[in-house]
């Protein structure tokens, strides 16, 4: 396992991770649809579960989704109450409250509506699928291959450099950022005993430190890259192909099918969209 | 021979108001020479090897003038990807020069971009990897190697490419031993092997005295020396403010000669000085001599300020970077903590402050359980030095950087107002008290940072390895703020790769290898202990060496550190009785 920060890769050879390149960005697209697509909270969460089966089945780690389910919690926590207790749009079915009277201020205000509760739901629901569905595909895929894949789909090589470079030095700059803060730890910064106004300010203290080494390491780079003849340009050969082998050719289709599809019936039918559910809600 | 580059009256600048770091260099080098360049930090070395393979000025801009050329052409007419192809380049940092994710596709990146067909760079890869010895290594990630193999994998993306000249901007320099090791060898066999040319930045004398044709010395910019070896550091032996550290065996002979008139020309390498030794024997007197260090009782030290018994760290991820780690440190003492990188050094002193919690065992600081004390309240006591000190740099003045520990711990502004005062009066930093750090130069931004830490008062101070990178005198810097810190009373810790820094400042030396300690000793002891060092991969400063080989041809066992006690095992002739074949002044061993 090879960590990137938020993104991190998993050597696997599942039939999910042997999927060529181009087929796992057209399920990324087509996951960028349907979480537009849909509002629903059942629809967007069996999506979350279908993510989450397919990263499992492509070798990544219930540990490591764990943790970027954990990271989105609180921003679906978040949407969840701002929905339920100020969306009225499909309904105010109380869930909870309103304050009761004799509190002063709020007393008989703020009631949590289920409508805007399963419609918030639903958002976090987004929330997860968008946060998980990119690491589902490069945690799986060969970084070569990817590139080869969004070359192949006219992205300029420059883009994908730029991309994998991102992915090689987020974890250098991580470490430098918490060789930073430990540097202030070590000088007696305990941030947890301060007000908020100077715990901003002394985390603003690290990016100097964190700027300057940064464009020094960026200089080296630059230096590094002039050295092996680095210019950007499509105009280069590359070590490793991709071939799209008949299972690709038929998942891709599958999804493409399944995506138009499902848009259909979205427009069409309302599938997938909240007045399905707020039939349930009431 | 032909010349492949010439340089021909180079000066430049980084922009127009900059002042000038190149001024009026000349010089050719030869098809197959080996040329190391020398000199301190801020000489311009960095630049000169940048203007050779055109990234100055084609990349950086600035004031260039003079000319570059390499087989005849002009650098400044040559395409990025020709240039490349001409002049291999590797640089010192080894993370940043790795830009892929795998082996095979570092060593792939240049031939891509030079559009090399894809049979062909197969053949190419296979061909750098066997020859910097990592073939089976195609599929790894670079991260995952150690400092000498990303080096070594450096080296094979620029040996892809086939360029005619290597030039090597300090390669080693972070490196620990082994690794430092591996990437001498390979590059001794590009030259001797391969008659390929070879530039390299180094400050390390030793490989320098072995291994170059000729020694290119700059300061400020200019070419000061060009010389061969021999006559290079004869040059610097007969300067007393030699910017470059000289061989041992070479400062060793400079000594001697001193002393008895007896050496024309100084040797710059262990074989040629022990030959020179044993020329010379019989007109000289050996007094084998056994040199003691004052050790005190352990129970007179009292109780240890930190005190280790089966500590064990084991990370996240299940790797085991301590086991049964049992140690003691008194107050007052000087340690040293050497081994190769991965050795646990850096993970044991961080336990000692706190950024790290053991998984098992007992670590007692200040007789109380480290447990029990959070980072702040040991950063009261035990100070950290980190080797760049930029990364524990982020005030603006130079004051505010100094008062910021302080600030932190007090709530009384005299106190921390006289602790300020006294601290960068300690490390002379008093003229700049307004300044920003990062304004001032490398030297004294680490005096900057030492203060930063003394202002808190600690009672211990850890250096984790703060001479890599450095020069003669940056190291010799550090040396002297270690030892006076260390007269002042205070307990010091270093961790360091640098094991001829060592004698004249550290007592005690604790040698860690695959996360145990594997000796814990005083200094002569571990340097004199050879089995223990061959079996980790460390070399005792060249002196400890050379003698060995008077052991050799003595017949008996001396153990002397530095030079000056070397030289003190030998006296003049008349001295004694004897003549004709080695003398010895006393039989019997003398202890000192």
């Amino acid at each position: 396992m090879i960590a990137s920060g938020y993104i991190e890769h998993f050597q696997s050879n599942s039939p999910i991770a042997r999927l060529d390149a181009r087929v796992k960005l057209i399920m990324v697209f087509s996951v960028l649809i349907l979480v537009f697509a849909w509002n629903n909270p059942i629809h967007l969460g069996c999506l979350v579960l279908a993510i989450i089966i397919l990263s499992l089945l492509g070798g990544v780690p219930l540990s490591y989704l764990w943790k970027l389910i954990l990271i989105s919690i609180p921003f679906g926590i978040i949407l969840t109450l701002i929905h339920g207790f100020f969306n009225k749009w499909f309904g105010t079915t109380p869930l909870l409250g309103p304050v009761p009277d004799w509190i002063p201020l709020l007393g008989g205000r703020l009631t949590m509506f289920k409508e805007g509760t399963l419609f918030g739901l639903g958002m976090a629901f987004r929330t997860f699928a968008l946060m998980l569905a990119i690491p589902m595909v490069i945690s799986t895929t060969d970084m070569n291959k990817l590139v080869l894949g969004l070359i192949d789909y006219h992205v300029p090589y420059k883009i994908t450099f730029v991309f994998t470079m991102a992915l090689r030095f987020a974890p250098l700059l991580i470490e430098e950022m918490r060789a930073i803060q430990d540097a202030q730890r070590l000088r007696g910064l305990d941030t947890s005993k301060m007000k908020l106004t100077r715990r901003v300010k002394v985390s603003a203290a690290m990016v100097v430190p964190l700027i300057l080494g940064t464009m020094m390491k960026s200089t080296q780079l630059e230096i590094a890259l002039q050295a092996k003849a680095f210019s950007g340009t499509n105009d280069r050969t590359y070590l490793h192909e991709i071939k799209m082998t008949r299972t690709d050719w038929l998942v891709g289709g599958l999804v493409v099918g399944g995506t138009i599809l499902a848009v259909l019936l979205r427009i069409f039918y309302g599938f997938g969209g909240f007045t399905f559910i707020s039939v349930y809600a009431r | 021979m032909s010349a492949i580059i010439c340089v021909q009256d180079l000066s430049y600048r980084y922009s127009p108001a900059a002042p000038l770091v190149l001024k009026e260099i000349n010089f050719e080098v030869q098809t197959g020479e080996f040329v190391a360049i020398m000199g301190p930090s801020g000489a311009g070395k960095s630049t000169l090897c940048l203007a050779l393979n055109g990234i100055i000025p084609n990349f950086f801009g600035g004031n260039f003038y003079g000319q570059v050329s390499i087989f005849g052409q002009d650098t400044i007419q040559l395409s990025v990807t020709q240039l490349a192809q001409n002049i291999g380049m590797v640089l010192q940092d080894p993370e940043m020069q790795l830009v892929t994710n795998s082996v095979e596709d570092e060593v792939a990146f240049g031939l891509e971009n030079i559009k090399v067909p894809r049979d062909e760079m197969r053949s190419r890869i296979d061909e750098a990897l066997e020859i910097v010895r990592l073939k089976g290594y195609e599929l790894k990630h670079p991260a995952t190697l150690s400092g000498g193999q990303k080096q070594r994998l450096a080296i094979a993306a620029a040996l892809a490419l086939r360029p005619k000249v290597m030039v090597l901007d300090e390669p080693t320099s972070q490196l620990d031993p082994i690794g430092m090791e591996e990437v001498f060898s390979i590059i001794r066999e590009l030259n001797h092997r391969y008659q390929m040319t070879v530039l390299l930045v180094t400050h390390d004398s030793e490989r320098v005295a072995e291994y170059a044709d000729r020694v290119i010395l700059m300061d400020d910019g200019q070419i000061v020396a060009d010389c061969q070896p021999a006559e290079f550091f004869f040059s610097q032996m007969l300067n007393e403010a030699a910017a470059v550290r000289l061989p041992q065996v070479t400062e060793f002979f400079a000594g001697f000669r001193k002393k008895f008139h007896l050496i024309p020309d100084p040797p710059i390498v262990l074989s040629t000085a022990t030959e020179q030794l044993q020329r010379i024997w019989p007109e000289v007197t050996f007094t084998p001599t056994q040199y003691k260090d004052p050790t005190i009782d352990p129970k007179l030290l009292g109780e240890p300020l930190i005190s280790a018994r089966d500590l064990c760290f084991t990370y996240p991820d299940g790797t085991e970077a301590l086991t049964g780690i049992s140690l003691d440190i008194h107050a007052g003492e000087c340690l040293a903590i050497i081994g190769q990188n991965g050795g646990g050094k850096s993970t044991l002193v961080k336990h000692f402050v706190r950024l790290l919690k053991q998984t098992s065992g007992d670590l007692k600081i200040y007789g109380r359980p480290a447990m029990e004390y959070s980072v702040g309240e040991l950063a009261r006591r035990i100070g950290f030095v980190y080797q760049n000190p930029d990364a524990q740099i982020f005030c603006k003045t130079v004051e505010e950087e100094v008062a910021f520990g302080p600030a932190n711990q007090l709530d009384d502004e005299v106190e921390v107002k006289r602790r300020v005062k006294a601290a960068m009066a300690d490390m002379d930093l008093e003229q700049f008290n307004d300044e920003h750090p990062l304004a001032l130069s490398k030297g004294d931004r680490e005096r900057v940072a030492v203060a930063a830490v003394l202002a808190m008062e600690p009672e211990i101070i850890i250096f984790d390895e703060p001479t890599t990178g450095q020069d003669k005198l940056g190291a010799q810097r550090i040396a002297q703020i270690i030892d006076r810190l260390h007269k002042q009373g205070r307990t010091v810790i270093v961790i360091t790769h640098h094991l001829y820094l060592l004698p004249g400042y550290v007592d005690r030396v604790v040698l860690m290898g695959d996360g145990k300690i594997l000796r814990d000793a005083a200094l002569r002891e571990v340097f004199h202990d050879v089995d223990i060092l061959r079996e980790t991969y460390l070399s005792p400063p060249q002196i400890v060496e050379f003698s060995h080989e008077i052991d050799r041809i003595s017949g008996f066992r001396s153990n002397s550190l530095t030079v000056e006690e070397t030289l003190d095992l030998f006296h003049p002739k008349s001295s004694t009785p004897n003549s004709g074949g080695p003398s010895f002044e006393k039989q019997e061993l003398r202890e000192q």
